[in-house]
């Protein structure tokens, strides 16, 4: 442990040294860095060969968002284009009356057979829109 | 007055109606009276919450338990005396607080092969690697005019700098790099990577303390990413990725 903190203690340091005395004095050391673009530092450090090994097996988090830079709406509005994918048919009426609930009013008119489809297209396809228009051609 | 009386009591209601809903629309908050947070990354916002679906678990890399020490071993809680160590609370209130870029950043120090597979909202993203450059080259210079930090005096001669190393040198401190940088506008920086485990961001701290960058503007947000997934909180992936 304390070896270990006393290696990356003075890495920076170490690194900006190597350097300095390169810039002072060693001039071929200087170009020959120059010239293999500062590769050979990247290859001798052993903690920067670890951190490359290690995120070459990474996965993308399962709930990463690709962000979109076309879209420069609040992400409140954004929030608003979708339904929570995924629910049962309980969960699903509780969310559309809590968060839509003019839609929610409408859909609530709507006989049982017909919610039950409006329910299947919301799980076929859970963008608010569709689901809209989807209640709105079912009246 | 009684007008008034009706009239508060509406806000008041409208007001805890709102809190209501968005704590059902939110039932994993982030804290109580806190569903979510929407941050400024680049130009656009994103709303920073937590998974809400209660049964999920990590998976992936994150999931990990070991990993080769060294170099993975366990961080101590601080990287050096006077940098705060934060949580994830702090890290949302300090990317929130809207002091701008041009005050504070919030820095994923983590090389691009991990950042390119999502970052935390409001991050920008500078590589530890890039704290250990040269002092003299065009790339640490343009960092920190980005940090707001300021060549205190311009070198007059090649001659001049040769004696400023050569003193750098002979003296083999941080003091030597005293003058050479004005932080009197630093930002405030507050430095991730991938957790407990991980020695990028310490690392760039330790290099910005080297050439005596002030540590009561750095913040290092211990847990990073593997924090940030535990908690099941947004990760975005940034742009042209």
């Amino acid at each position: 442990m304390v070896k270990h903190q006393n290696l990356t203690g003075t890495r920076a340091s170490t690194l900006r040294s190597i350097r300095r005395r390169s810039r002072t004095g060693v001039l071929p050391f200087a170009l020959f860095v120059t010239l293999t673009g500062g590769q050979l530092i990247a290859d001798t450090d052993p903690y920067l060969s670890a951190i490359e090994r290690e995120a070459s097996v990474l996965d993308t988090p399962a709930n990463a968002q690709r962000l979109d830079p076309t879209d420069t709406r609040p992400a409140s509005v954004r929030a608003r284009d979708f339904m929570t994918p995924g629910m049962g048919l309980e969960d699903f009426e509780a969310e559309l009356e809590r968060r839509f609930p003019g839609t929610s009013m409408i859909y609530k008119s709507l006989a049982g057979d017909i919610r039950l489809t409006i329910y299947e297209g919301y799980r076929q396809d859970n963008r608010i829109a569709v689901i809209r228009r989807q209640i709105a051609y079912s009246m | 007055m009684k007008h008034a009386a009706i009239l508060l009591g509406l806000l008041f209601w409208s007001a805890s109606a709102q809190s209501q809903s968005q704590s059902l629309d939110y039932p994993v908050g982030i804290a109580p009276d806190l569903p979510y947070v929407d941050v400024s990354h680049g130009q656009q916002q994103i709303r920073v919450q937590r998974i809400q679906d209660e049964t999920h678990v990590i998976t992936g890399s994150y999931a990990r338990t070991s990993r080769h020490c060294p170099p993975f071993c366990i961080n101590p809680i601080q990287v050096a005396p006077d940098v705060k160590t934060v949580g994830e609370l702090e890290l949302l209130q300090f990317v929130s607080r809207g002091a701008g870029p041009e005050k504070q950043l919030l820095i994923d120090a983590r090389t691009q092969a991990w950042y390119e597979r999502g970052t935390i909202p409001g991050s920008i993203h500078i590589p530890f690697t890039a704290f250990l450059e040269s002092e003299d080259t065009q790339a640490f210079q343009g960092l920190m005019a980005q940090l707001g930090v300021i060549p205190r005096v311009a070198q007059t001669s090649w001659w001049s700098g040769l004696l400023d190393r050569l003193s750098g040198l002979m003296s083999r401190t941080a003091s030597a790099n005293e003058g050479r940088w004005d932080f009197s506008d630093a930002k405030e920086l507050m430095l991730w990577c991938n957790g407990p485990w991980c020695d990028q961001s310490p690392r760039a701290i330790r290099a910005l303390l080297d050439i005596g960058y002030p540590a009561e503007k750095l913040y290092s947000y211990r847990g990073g990413m593997q924090m940030w997934q535990l908690f099941g909180l947004t990760v975005i992936i940034p742009e042209n990725q």
